[in-house]
This record gives C-alpha cells, structure tokens and sequence, in this order.
C-alpha cells in the first residue's frame, strides 16, 4: 500500500493538495498529478502508475473521455481507477461505471474512505 | 469458467436476491458464456420484479444492457475488468434497497402477487405506499462506506439560507486561502461564459464551464467544511446540470439566478477567506432570496416561459455592427437589406459598394466573436505579484548600470574595439531581458473588458434601456499595474454611456435610431500606448448646456474662440455635471473628474469625440507600461529633459520667414502650411544661458494632429528608455512634469509631461496677455515662471 505509485488527475490545484494530503495520511506518497485527461494520457506514456485517481469533471479533456481512452489503451486498460467524484444522480454514477471506472469515491471523504477505496480497487 | 449455478436461489420460489447476484459474481474472476445467460436471466427476473419506480432500477438496467451488450458483442467470457463492472451496478442497486429483502416496488406488488399466484396470501392493499416508505428509510446509506447520492431535494437542509455557520476549527488557513483564489478565478470564468451565453445560448461549451466552475467549488468546500458555500454550489449546480442535460432551456431568467448566484458566492468565499477558524461567518445579503429561488424550479421555469415569448435574438446583427463601427449610416444599411433582399446583408452591403470586403469581414469577425470566442488554454505559472515587480525594477536598474557602462567614455571614446563590441552585444541581451520582464506582466484587457459587460448589462437593466456592447481588441495587453487603475475611469465611463449616453427607448425612437443602443469599447495598440476608446450612440454632448453650465459655475467666462473639443473637456473639470437627476448610478457630480485624474496618474490622456444627437466618444491613451518610457534627451541651456517619444511629431531648425506673431495667440511657426503656437522653454522653467534666437535652436513638435504646438529647445542630445520614477514625494506634483529619470551618466533628468506643459503655457500666456500688452513687450518674460505647487 505504502509503495503504491498513483497518478492524480483532477483541475483544481487546491484539489489536488488536498488529495494529496489525505494520501499522505494514508501512507502514500509517490504521487504524479496531472491538470486534465490531456496531462493524464501524456503522464502514462512516461510512467504507469498502480493507481489512478481521477476527478470527473474536468476541461480539455473530462473524466470520461479519460477513462475511455485509458481502457481503449492494451497498455493502460488493467490500471485501477477510482473516480473521485461529486456526482447528484444515478445516471452520473452509471456513466462512470460504463467508462469503465472500478469504482468511485465522493467528495469530501475521509482519509479512511478513501483508503478503503484503494484497498478494493487495487485487491490489497 | 466456473458453472456455479443458482441452485440455491431456484430453490427458493424465484426469489432472487441482489446479495445472491452479488456471490454469484464475487465468486469467479470471469463469467463463462452458459454463466452469462444465467446471469442475464436472473438480472431480467430482478429488474422486472423491481418495477420502474425502484430506486434501485436504475443500475439494474444498466447492469443488464450491459450484459445485453457483452452478448451481441459476442464475448465468449466476461473478463475480470466487466465482471467488477457488474458487480458495481449491483452494489449501488443494494445500496438502494435491503439487500436481503426480494426486489420489488410498490407499484406492482399486485402484478407480483398475481404473478406468482400467492394472492391468497398477500393482503391486496389498495394504499402500498407505506410499503415503499419503508424501502427508502432502510436505503439510508449512513451504514455504507460508499454514500450513494441522492437527489438535490433530498439533501438540501430546510432552511440553507439561514441558521448559524462556523468555519471548522480545524480548517487550514493555506488550503483556505489557496481555495478562496481559485474559486475567485473559477467564478471570473464562470462571469464570461454566462455572458457569452448572452449572445449564444446554446454554447454548450460555456454552459459546462460555467458547470464546472460550481462544480469545483462545490467539491473543495465541502473539503474544508464549508458548507455555506458547499448548499449553494450544490442547488446552483443543479440548475445548471438541468440546463446542460436539455431538460430546461437557458433564458434570461436563469443567467439572473446564475449571476446572482455569483455575486453571492464571490461574497461568500471573501468572508470565509478572511475568517480565522471556529470563527462564526457571516451570511450574505442574498444568500436566503437565491436559495428561495432555486428552491421553486418550477416558478423560474415559469418566470422563463414567460420571458421567452418576448425574447428577441440578442446577438447583434451584421448591420449594427456596421453602423456602430461607423463604416456605413444605419440608412444606407438598411437600404442595402430592402432592395437586396435575396443576397446575405454582407455580400449585399459589399456589391453596393456601400462597405469595402475587408470591413465586412472585419464585421462579421466581431459578431463571430461575440458569438463565442475561442477559448485557449495556456499552460501557465502563477507568480507573486511582488516578486514580479522586484523582477521588473530590478531590470530596470540593469538597463541604466548597463547604460552606464556603454557610455562611459572609456569605452565608447576608447579604441578598444572588442570591448566596445561586447558591452553592445550585453545591451542587446539586456534590452531582451527588458522586453521579457515586461511582458510578464503584461495582461490581456479581455477580463476588464469582461467586467465592462457585466456592468453594462446591469446598468441597462437597472435604467430600463435596451443597451448592447461591442467590444473589440480584447486581446490588447497593458501592465497588470495599470489594470486596476485604469478600471475605476472605465467603470465611469461606461456607466455614463448607459446612464446619460444612451437615450430611452421612447427618444430614441422619435430620433429614428433603433431601440436598441450600441456601447462600443474597443481597444488598439498605438506604438508604446494603448487607446481605449468608449462610445455610444446616444444623445451626444450639447455644447450649449456644457457652456451654460461652466459659466455658471465659473469655470469660464464665455465660450468665445473655445472649440468644441476644448468645451467639452470642461466636463472633465471637478464638480462639473450637467445631470439634473441624482441616480444610482452616476450624476453625483463626481466622476468624470475621477477619470481624468485616474488617466493623468497613468500619463495618459483623454479626449472627447462628440456629435450632438449621433453620439459620443471616450478616447483614452494610455501607455502600455508605467515602468519604461522612450524618451528624447534634449538639452536646455545647461538642463536635461526627456520628452517622450511618442508625443514628438518631429523636429526641425525653423528659418526667419516661418515664424511670425499673431495676435491674441503669441509667436507661431508656419509649417506645411500649419500655424503652430511656439513655446519657449527656457522661459517656461526660467532656466538662463539657453539660446533665445529662435532660428539658432531646435523646435519639437508635439501633440497629436489637431493641437500640436512647438517646444524650443537648445539642442537634441539622443534617445533612450529610461525607467520612470515618480518625483512627486516630497515635492508634491511638478506640472509639467511626469517624473526623472537617472540618465545612463548617472545625471537626473525630469520627464516632460508636453500635454500639461502645453496647456499650461498657453493658460500662463493668456493671464500674461491681459496684464500687459504683449507685443509693446516682447523680448521681456511674458511668461510666468513655473512654480512647484506644494
């Protein structure tokens, strides 16, 4: 868990910090970010990650199309991904399912939750 | 691979569980094809049991269309990724429901009863609504790790404008403040694209940025526990979802709410910003009336059909931005439109020969532009704005040390030629270095600009005129130091252009204009300056009233020999307002004089373009950057000026016969036929030893086209940029002068202000007329010296 290398992919700086921290709560520290899907894609051309967090809606390119260009991908399709999310209705949740997300986790969660999440979708 | 049958469930009368679907996945990594038609039978049996009105329904069907899917596909085996999928779907459909209980809903308990032919059994309640009460109470997701969410309604508390809130005690003041910035930049987004929503409506691109925008924040508060901002965004957030999903259609009334909601929101993080933690928070003015609002969707609904019906397209047309961009009459455009009727108004307007191609182009550029401007993201780095300016000073000072060296005599006196090559080629570098710390804090105007929409939209709804605003050169950049400053005189002037420039509709249809007014803000770049003009086609100035009111107020004594440029520059004057009537938003006597001194502060300047009826016109020059001016090193008698190159014309060594005196005017040069008033300046700054023959000395021409006027001066010394610096403290204001500067022999030289000074010896030459014939006296000081006023 501890060594787990995640790729975090969300729009806001102050988002991101405080993921991070949270991460690091958790143990986690090798943390890449990225801004949106566009900065996501080129960051796994140069390392893949055990994880992926990834926000859901995001300019240039959004959660969506990140996760459907990342499954389309022989490369990266088995990296876990788990959506960090606000989502209001069933459909949202359903569209993140179908793109192929392993799970998702609402904003605000506790450092906990989302270690929770990381054990699920990473199987340890 | 695994055939792991339901035997167990079969056994048990059709009752399939959702827990029971779940082992069945859980079980194997992938599903074989004879498990996927089993799955997909059992999936079908749970969907129909539970009925459409199922909160869990909705994630059923989506677990069997994709079973559908994998099966057309003709997948031979789920993978391990589709299982998880699946098994997904079924645990957010658990989520719903309890989990050990049958799926089904209350509105077809009677088609399940008779289905399964246990009627006997089952009491055929005609009222199952309790049933499905109870559902959802045991659906509440407070025992789960994963909280499904639930629908707005659900969530909002009773009264989300009111009530006591606190920031969190434990709350990082960094994440805060970081949080406070970018919600700020997210909102001024937000303000855009709802303004290109304006004009194009359906740019759905705008609408989910603006999505975003609450969104985001919606997400981070609720992070620090700030749940004010969190129970706004959400409801805002919901609007707008509907918007963008189709199921409402965007009018006026829901860009209102969404302003309003901005504005409250601004106020929002603002007080939270400057909270410290545990500290109670203030509520807003406005906070109470957006939630009430957005509460009732179905009046805004109404309020929006209503509006609808009277809407009209607000993006301008072709042939108004013809008309205000003054290529063509509104009389000839429409000409055009009636006798042209099947070409497009363009094409029409260009075969007339009414608009040349280029115009036209120019044109429909602007409306394109308006329709949706192209939105562009850079990768950026953000910078305090202080280290940047240190920056900027600080390559300043290079510029002068490095002048410093390049002018000393041992080098360029010296004969070595290697070390002359080198400091040029330093000053070359330094110079670029120069021109690249400049341009990093250079903006685009597009923000401030932005703000002048808002502004106007408000203004126009506040005075109820029909008012719409063109802007144009957007992407012109000035200092970021200047954006702030120059934003107070935009805001007046903008202002007045919708409250006094633009007539009611009523005037305006009486003077045949359309009802409509036009606000034109346009921004160019002209060598180191940039103009930024501001017209309307409104009423225009009159002169007459200007005049009037100037007596009156003692400002001067007749309009005699005064153009109309001059009067109306009396506007500028302190306390000067012509307005009878005090209104929100502007007349209170204060306001053009706030422009005026806003520009002088910058060492800009304003003039005024108007035609009674037709409409007025602001045009503001302003330097590109308060920090660096080119300026001309003259010499006079033993002092250094530096005039600013852009303010000289040119310069020349006048012979005998161009130089007369006129009358009432004082000595004048005839140049290409233009008489040009002669100031000398030696005698404006009382300095002794310069040469006074004017046929042995150089004139500078400065000022623009319509007003120049001659400077005299001993000799041209060489140009070069210096960095400004104001001289101002202690001395209190110099006129006629904007600022020193350190020369690069490390002399001071002051920075003259010509327009001030212009005025300033022609208003001296006057008093001195009055007292004393001037030409019994000429040749004696018939000019004031200047003094410092303190």
């Amino acid at each position: 868990m501890e060594n787990l290398k995640v790729l975090l992919v969300d729009d806001s700086g102050a988002m991101q910090k405080m993921i991070k921290m949270a991460l690091s709560k958790i143990g986690i520290e090798g943390v890449a970010t990225a801004l949106n899907g566009v900065e996501g894609m080129e960051n796994l051309k140069e390392s893949i990650p055990d994880l992926i967090l990834c926000d859901w809606n995001m300019p240039e390119m959004n959660g969506y199309q990140f996760v459907t260009a990342i499954r389309a991908d022989s490369n990266f399709k088995n990296i876990p991904i788990l959506m960090l999310t606000t989502v209001n209705t069933k459909d949202e949740v359903i569209e993140i399912m179908k793109a192929g997300a392993n799970d998702f986790l609402n904003k605000p969660f506790t450092p906990d939750a989302l270690k929770d999440k990381i054990i699920k979708v990473t199987k340890g | 691979m695994s055939t792991h049958a339901f035997n167990n469930s079969e056994s048990k009368n059709n009752d399939v569980s959702l827990n029971d679907i779940a082992e069945f996945l859980i079980s194997r990594d992938e599903i074989g094809s004879e498990a996927l038609e089993q799955l997909k039978e059992y999936l079908t049996r749970v969907l129909e049991k539970a009925g459409k009105k199922s909160p869990a329904y909705p994630y059923l069907e989506a677990a069997c269309e994709f079973v559908d899917i994998a099966e057309k596909e003709g997948y031979e085996n789920l993978d391990s990724q589709s299982v998880e999928v699946l098994s997904n779907f079924i645990e957010c459909a658990g989520y719903e429901i309890d989990d050990d209980e049958p799926v089904f809903d209350s509105s077809n308990t009677a088609n399940l009863t008779n289905s399964t032919e246990a009627a006997s059994d089952i009491d055929m309640s005609p009222e199952p609504e309790p049933d499905s009460e109870i559902i959802e109470s045991n659906s509440a997701p407070q025992t789960k790790t994963t909280s499904v969410p639930e629908s707005p309604e659900e969530t909002a508390t009773p009264n989300p404008g009111t009530g006591v809130h606190t920031l969190p005690d434990d709350i990082d003041t960094d994440f805060l403040s970081e949080f406070a910035t970018e919600s700020e930049e997210y909102l001024e987004q937000a303000e855009a694209s709802l303004l290109t929503l304006e004009t194009d409506p359906e740019d759905d691109e705008a609408i989910n940025s603006i999505f975003r925008a609450f969104h985001t924040i919606k997400g981070t508060s609720a992070f620090l526990g700030l749940t004010q901002i969190t129970e706004l965004a959400h409801v805002v957030e919901s609007m707008l979802g509907r918007v963008r999903d189709g199921s409402i259609k965007y009018t006026e009334v829901y860009a209102d709410v969404a302003l309003q909601s901005i504005d409250v929101m601004k106020s929002l993080t603002e007080i939270a910003k400057v909270g410290s933690p545990g500290q109670e928070l203030a509520t807003p003015a406005g906070l109470a009336e957006i939630h009430e609002r957005l509460a009732h969707p179905d009046e805004l609904e109404a309020d929006s059909q209503a509006f609808e019906s009277g809407a009209v397209d607000t993006t301008p047309r072709l042939g108004d931005i013809i008309v205000a961009e003054n290529i063509a009459t509104r009389k000839q455009v429409e000409d055009v439109a009636s006798s042209q009727a099947e070409d497009k108004l363009g094409v029409a307007l260009v075969k007339s020969k009414t608009a040349k191609a280029a115009e036209v182009v120019q044109a429909l550029r602007t409306q394109t532009k308006i329709a949706g401007p192209a939105r562009t993201a850079s990768s950026t780095l953000r910078v305090r704005t202080d280290r940047l300016d240190l920056l900027i000073e600080t390559v300043g000072e290079l510029v002068i040390a490095q002048s410093m060296v390049a002018q000393d005599d041992t080098v360029h006196l010296g004969e070595n030629h290697k070390l002359l090559k080198k400091v040029g080629h330093s000053g070359k570098i330094v110079r670029e270095l120069q021109d690249l710390s400049m341009s990093m804090r250079m903006v685009p105007l597009k923000a401030t600009f932005q703000k002048m929409a808002r502004l106007v939209r408000d203004a126009a709804q506040k005075s109820g005129k029909r008012v719409q605003l063109i802007t144009q050169g957007e992407d012109e950049e000035i200092d970021r130091n200047m954006v702030d400053v120059i934003s107070d005189p935009l805001v007046h002037m903008v202002r007045n252009a919708v409250d006094h420039g633009i007539e009611s509709a009523e005037e305006r249809s009486k003077a045949n204009k359309p009802a409509q007014g036009t606000i034109r803000l346009a921004a160019l770049r002209s060598g180191s300056n940039v103009l930024i003009k501001v017209g309307d086609d409104g009423a225009g100035l009159n002169r007459q009233r200007i005049v009037n009111k100037a007596i009156e107020k003692g400002l001067i004594e007749s309009d005699k020999g005064m153009t109309d440029s001059e009067i109306f520059e009396l506007i500028l004057k302190p306390g000067f307002s012509t307005v009878e009537n005090v209104t929100d938003l502007s007349g209170r006597g204060v306001g053009m004089d706030v422009v005026k001194r806003g520009i002088d502060a910058l060492g800009g300047r304003i003039n005024i373009a108007s035609e009674f009826g037709k409409g007025t016109e602001f045009i503001m020059q302003l330097p590109l950057t308060m920090a660096i001016t080119d300026g001309m090193l003259v010499k006079v008698g033993k002092e250094l000026f530096i005039i600013p190159t852009i303010n000289i014309n040119r310069s020349f060594r006048p012979n005998a016969e161009q130089i007369s005196t006129v009358a009432g005017r004082g000595e004048m040069v005839l140049l290409h036929g233009q008489v040009i008033p002669v100031y000398r300046l030696y005698e404006i700054f009382s300095i002794k030893g310069a040469i006074e023959n004017m046929t042995d000395s150089l004139l500078v021409i400065v000022g623009d086209g319509k007003n120049p006027c001659a400077f005299m001066v001993d000799e041209l010394l060489n140009q070069q940029q210096v960095v400004a610096k104001p001289i101002s403290d202690g001395l209190g204001k110099v006129s006629g002068v904007s600022g020193g500067a350190i020369l690069g022999d490390g002399h001071v030289g002051l920075i003259l202000d010509t327009i001030e000074l212009a005025t300033m010896a022609r208003q001296s030459f006057k008093t001195a007329e009055i007292k004393q014939s001037r030409i019994a006296n000429k040749g004696n000081n018939r000019q004031k010296p200047v003094t410092i006023k303190r």
